[in-house]
């Protein structure tokens, strides 16, 4: 591939522009730098067209949609409860309709995010438990114990703007990434194969997680090992 | 398959807030926005039926909305012009300077440009996806976010802008 390609691909879809192009990209500095500046500006563009949506729009959808639902039982009477107990349930539940990218988008970002630094991953650093507890402090965890080895801890920009904790965990099994999301709330865990990676986003405190691996059992070990280790402040995971 | 009302809560809880986003940065209107959103759960809802898997529901129910968005200025024959960028709403963000600079970039772009970017940027849509729902090939979708890129690039260097702006 020549620069010229990549950059038709880049510009294309800078959140995955293909296994071909990221190889181009590692190998020219060029491509590299031109790369940095359209994530930085694709980010941009995600952060400044992330309007906030109406308080409760969800809620009111469901509120119009539901005689349509119900309208096969021909009587308010049977539909007003279940609609009543779906508002109630909906209003306690008030943070599912989430900021920002969706859970899909946000997990392909984390795949494209890892992919992008694969040196994080054959890095050996000497991380400390002092640093390893202010990270998933900053992220809304209280770490209560060490949850695999570490070989590598930093901030980093996360998909779609804000920042994180990039963390890479040594397991028996194989070495996972874990990214700390605070600013990206997701309601429910994801799992995603793609690019020859498993992801699982899950939420953490106020905001969510994600590992990844090429392994899904590796994801999976690394999942249990972390509800073992972390206690996370508001909401569990 | 069939699709559940548990799975239409799911749907609204989902994809209703980017779809709001989307229909916004095409019509700039936060109400009509939201009645566009709600009609178009609403056609889902009427044709559930015709929905090919779970995994093809996103581009799905971004052509239904499309739809009702094209639908709407047929039925009131709004012309389609760019809009005024006085009254733009806050973004989560707290860049404001650098929020609007680049939401008056992307109000230059001509609507089939600014369409398909929208679906990806906001809604991850793949270029084939999205080409599936323009009605245009996947090549022309690459070839359209490049140039939808292209110009903000250069807006956002700061090179001059091109005075004439593109129609559909």
């Amino acid at each position: 591939m020549n620069c010229l390609e990549f950059r038709r691909l880049a510009m294309a879809n800078p959140q995955h522009p293909g296994p071909a192009a990221l190889e181009h990209e590692a190998a020219c500095p060029d491509c590299a730098r031109f790369y940095l500046g359209l994530r930085r500006q694709e980010e941009a563009l995600y952060q400044a067209l992330s309007i906030t949506v109406p308080d409760g729009l969800a809620d009111r959808i469901l509120l119009l949609s539901r005689p349509r639902l119900f309208d096969r039982f021909g009587s308010a009477r049977l539909w007003l409860p279940a609609l009543a107990a779906t508002l109630v349930l909906a209003l306690s539940l008030n943070l599912m309709v989430s900021r920002g990218m969706s859970p899909e988008t946000l997990a392909a970002g984390i795949i494209a995010h890892v992919r992008h630094e694969p040196e994080t991953l054959a890095a050996e650093q000497q991380v400390s438990m002092a640093k390893l507890v202010r990270a998933f402090a900053r992220s809304g965890g209280d770490l209560m114990s060490e949850p695999a080895q570490v070989s590598y801890a930093r901030r980093c920009p996360l998909p779609g703007g804000g920042h994180g904790e990039h963390i890479v965990l040594k397991t028996p099994q194989g070495k996972v990434t874990l990214i700390l999301m605070p600013s990206k709330p997701v309601t429910a865990a994801l799992r995603l194969f793609k690019d020859g990676l498993n992801v699982s986003v899950l939420p953490a405190g106020e905001g969510s997680l994600a590992l990844v691996a090429e392994s899904d059992a590796v994801v999976r070990g690394a999942e249990a090992d972390l509800l073992r280790a972390v206690r996370w402040r508001g909401r569990q995971t | 398959m069939i699709l559940t009302h548990h799975d239409f809560e799911h749907l609204v809880r989902a994809y209703s807030a980017e779809l709001f986003r989307f229909v916004y940065w095409q019509c700039r209107d936060r109400g009509l926005a939201e009645d566009l959103v709600q009609e178009t759960f609403a056609r889902a809802w009427k044709a559930r039926a015709q929905l090919q898997g779970l995994e093809a529901v996103k581009p799905w129910l971004y052509r239904i909305l499309r739809n009702e968005h094209a639908r709407l200025y047929e039925r009131r024959g709004l012309p389609l012009v760019d809009c005024e960028l006085s009254e733009l709403p806050i973004a989560d963000g707290s860049d404001l300077e650098r929020d609007y600079a680049v939401r008056e970039q992307v109000a230059l772009l001509a609507p089939r440009y600014r369409e398909p970017l929208l679906m990806q940027v906001l809604g991850g849509l793949s270029c084939a996806e999205i080409g599936a729902d323009m009605g245009i090939g996947e090549a022309a979708v690459m070839q359209r976010l490049s140039r939808a890129r292209l110009a903000l690039r250069r807006l956002w260097l700061g090179e001059a802008v091109p005075k004439r702006k593109e129609r559909t």
